[in-house]
């Protein structure tokens, strides 16, 4: 019988986007939530969303964050505010000595991402940038790449399709009606999820989803990106049209090593699959080629009178949430790094800002840190 | 009326030999019109040699065929042969025909089809097809892969209205390592430009910038290819090509994201289990006969295609000038402007 290891205390700092990543950590034995924090002067709805949450852990709500941080004996904050606030909140957790686990994306600003870095460098503690990296389809694809089935990989593929809706489709806005307001619009899609994007700044699909696959590519080639071209449209919501950023995008990247990827990326609709999207990987590699599905296993269910927006195929036997909680317990424990640190963070920010670029120049753009 | 398979491998068999089994004569040939004037009339059988495939292929495309008989040759014993004895010829899979094979056929007043897996340099083709209208035959210039019944379904829904405009083609082709790399006049694989024109034909329009990188594997005969296109109205295409897979079944796969819906043909969706001891093999099940069913019925039937004649060479000159950026792309590791919008 191993000896009991104390848990982890955590503060969740905010649930404003999601909860998701508070209720991943918690499924670890070795993570307790202990408090709720925000800082006082955020508007209701959050207080509200913050609220909620803490009630349903059963633990006190406090409308300061440093109180909390200072109050609650506290090893771990967990992050989840608007995008703009997410460098600060993780910055001021860790400046009060403690482990961050954070929500993507990283942040909305350069500055902001360099000054996580610097702090994280400077105080040491350890940094998770919550990821997918745990799904059973991606460690089966990790591990074949370890045993050498494929070769030494030369070219990955990935395909990050969500299909989920954001509002009206593009088109949909009659004349004379004033654009639509992108902080609004995220804070009413929270009902379904598809707030992904929360903030006042607008945020294209690269920026909000693109941390998995380029996540993917990163854990399975161990290679940084150097160059990218890309494209980008908002080709299917009215709300991206109006706040000029993408909901569709394809990005080739030129790698370390003479490896090549892409990516092809979208908040592409509901009714374009029938179980969330389409996710794959392909990965080429000295000899052999992995074909991926994202979504394995699964079951299907199928019955009379099924809600649309109910996925038909039904992921299984995910151990997500538990891996990056071990992998952060085990940082925490060894001094170690995490399976994606604040610096791949950056790096894959850095990535998607010379997408960005690319989309906007026409040009192969430089990864600039 | 008469359909069946030509038996007999010409390239076994003495072709008088050959010939005296089938119930052919020797027709003149008037040909009034580009687009299809079979010689022999209404309700006549058109005699079709078929370059390129196996002759158990043939054979079961023959089962298949109205119209038509069939007989499968090679190049070889296709030119030795008086000029009478079929009234088209059509090359298709891996037959390379020079450009004097086809000249001469042409010559020999045969209508043609050209789809194969590798298509003349665009002189050649002009020549053919300016020989072709000379002459009075049909020469209709093919991408194969058209006629697929995966790329014909996603084609005929992007014409239809329930997808909305597309956002995304996505095209993926790995292949087997071959002994020699099957290139294409601008010196790129010819699977791959072969599927530039499958974008081209799917989008329904040129792109205006593209972008093309080339990742050796660990020889100097195979890549992968990697080519990324921007379309004037903003929807993209990301085509992958490699052919560094050790020997055996080859992938592709095409989604295409539209404004209100999506296609996916993927034979990774495609594939049966084998379970024989050991890890389980996944089959590929694959899409038969179809295509070149398709190809040769509507090469008899003289349906007229956008790849006939002139427009099939004004395509194809499209897809090569495209080549071609492709091809300076990767030697500048630039993006390459390719030009105002056009309609394909």
């Amino acid at each position: 019988m191993s000896d009991p290891v104390a848990p982890f205390r955590c503060a969740v700092l905010s649930v404003a986007k999601h909860d998701y990543v508070a209720r991943g950590v918690a499924s670890h034995p070795r993570f307790e939530l202990v408090v709720v924090a925000d800082d006082p002067d955020v508007p209701d709805w959050i207080h509200e969303r913050n609220q909620l949450f803490a009630d349903s852990q059963g633990v006190p709500y406090v409308r300061n964050v440093e109180r909390a941080l200072r109050d609650f004996d506290l090893q771990v904050a967990i992050v989840s505010p608007q995008a703009e606030r997410h460098c600060d909140l993780s910055i001021r957790a860790a400046l009060a000595g403690k482990h961050v686990i954070q929500d993507k994306p990283l942040s909305t600003c350069r500055a902001e991402c360099e000054r996580l870095v610097s702090t994280i460098d400077g105080t040491g503690v350890r940094f998770l940038m919550w990821n997918r990296n745990g799904l059973p389809a991606i460690q089966h694809a990790q591990q074949q790449i370890a045993a050498g089935a494929i070769g030494r990989p030369i070219a990955i593929h990935a395909d990050f399709y969500f299909a989920k809706d954001s509002g009206p489709p593009r088109g949909s806005r009659l004349p004379g009606y004033p654009p639509m307001d992108w902080q609004t619009h995220l804070i009413a899609s929270h009902i379904d999820g598809s707030d992904g994007g929360l903030g006042r700044a607008p945020m294209g699909e690269m920026a909000v989803e693109g941390i998995y696959p380029l996540g993917y590519i990163r854990l399975l080639t161990g290679a940084e990106v150097h160059r990218v071209f890309a494209r980008s449209t908002a080709h299917f919501h009215q709300v991206h049209a109006d706040n000029d950023v993408e909901d569709l995008a394809s990005v080739t990247l030129e790698m370390e090593r003479g490896i090549v990827a892409t990516v092809a990326i979208g908040r592409i609709g509901q009714a374009s699959h029938p179980s969330g999207g389409e996710i794959k990987l392909r990965i080429l590699g000295t000899a052999g080629a992995l074909v991926i599905n994202e979504a394995r296993p699964d079951v299907g269910v199928y019955y009379r009178n099924q809600p649309p927006k109910e996925h038909r195929q039904r992921r299984i036997a995910s151990e997500n949430d538990f891996l990056l909680a071990d992998n952060f317990a085990q940082a925490i424990d060894t001094s170690g790094p995490t399976i994606m640190d604040a610096q791949a963070s950056q790096r894959i920010y850095a990535t998607f800002e010379a997408a960005l670029k690319s989309c906007r120049t026409g040009q192969v753009e430089a990864v600039v840190l | 009326m008469q359909i069946g398979a030509i038996l007999g491998n010409l390239t076994q068999c003495g072709h008088s030999q050959l010939f005296m089994a089938f119930p052919w004569n020797c027709p003149d040939v008037i040909v009034t019109s580009i687009l299809v004037q079979w010689p022999c009339g209404a309700g006549s059988m058109v005699r079709l040699a078929v370059c390129g495939v196996d002759r158990s292929v043939c054979d079961a495309v023959a089962h298949r065929i109205r119209g038509a008989t069939l007989v499968s040759c090679t190049i070889d014993t296709l030119n030795s042969t008086a000029g009478c004895e079929f009234d088209a010829v059509a090359f298709v899979g891996a037959a390379s025909p020079s450009a004097e094979a086809v000249r001469r056929s042409v010559r020999e007043v045969k209508h043609v089809l050209l789809a194969t897996e590798t298509i003349l340099s665009t002189a050649d083709l002009q020549e053919v097809i300016d020989a072709g209208s000379a002459a009075g035959v049909r020469v209709v210039v093919r991408n194969p892969d058209q006629t697929l019944p995966s790329r014909r379904m996603i084609h005929d829904e992007l014409r239809g209205s329930r997808l909305g405009i597309p956002g995304l083609i996505r095209l993926h082709r790995w292949e087997s390592k071959n002994s020699s790399r099957n290139l294409d006049p601008v010196n790129l694989p010819a699977p791959l430009v072969r599927d530039l024109d499958l974008v081209l034909w799917l989008a329904n329009q040129l792109p205006n910038r593209l972008y093309a990188v080339e990742s050796g594997a660990t020889d100097n005969e195979t890549s992968t290819i990697q080519v990324h296109l921007g379309f004037p109205d903003g929807s993209m295409s990301l085509l992958d090509y490699a052919d560094t897979l050790p020997a055996g079944n080859d992938h592709q796969s095409l989604s295409t994201i539209c404004a209100h819906g999506a296609m996916y043909a993927d034979d990774h969706a495609n594939r049966q289990l084998l379970l024989a001891g050991g890890i389980a093999r996944a089959e590929p099940t694959s899409e038969g006969l179809a295509a070149l069913t398709m190809l040769i019925q509507q090469f008899v039937d003289g349906v007229p295609l956008a790849d006939d004649g002139q427009s099939g060479i004004a395509r194809w000159r499209d897809v090569r000038r495209l080549a071609d950026a492709v091809r300076r792309s990767i030697d500048t590791r630039l993006s390459i402007y390719v030009g105002d919008a056009q309609h394909v």
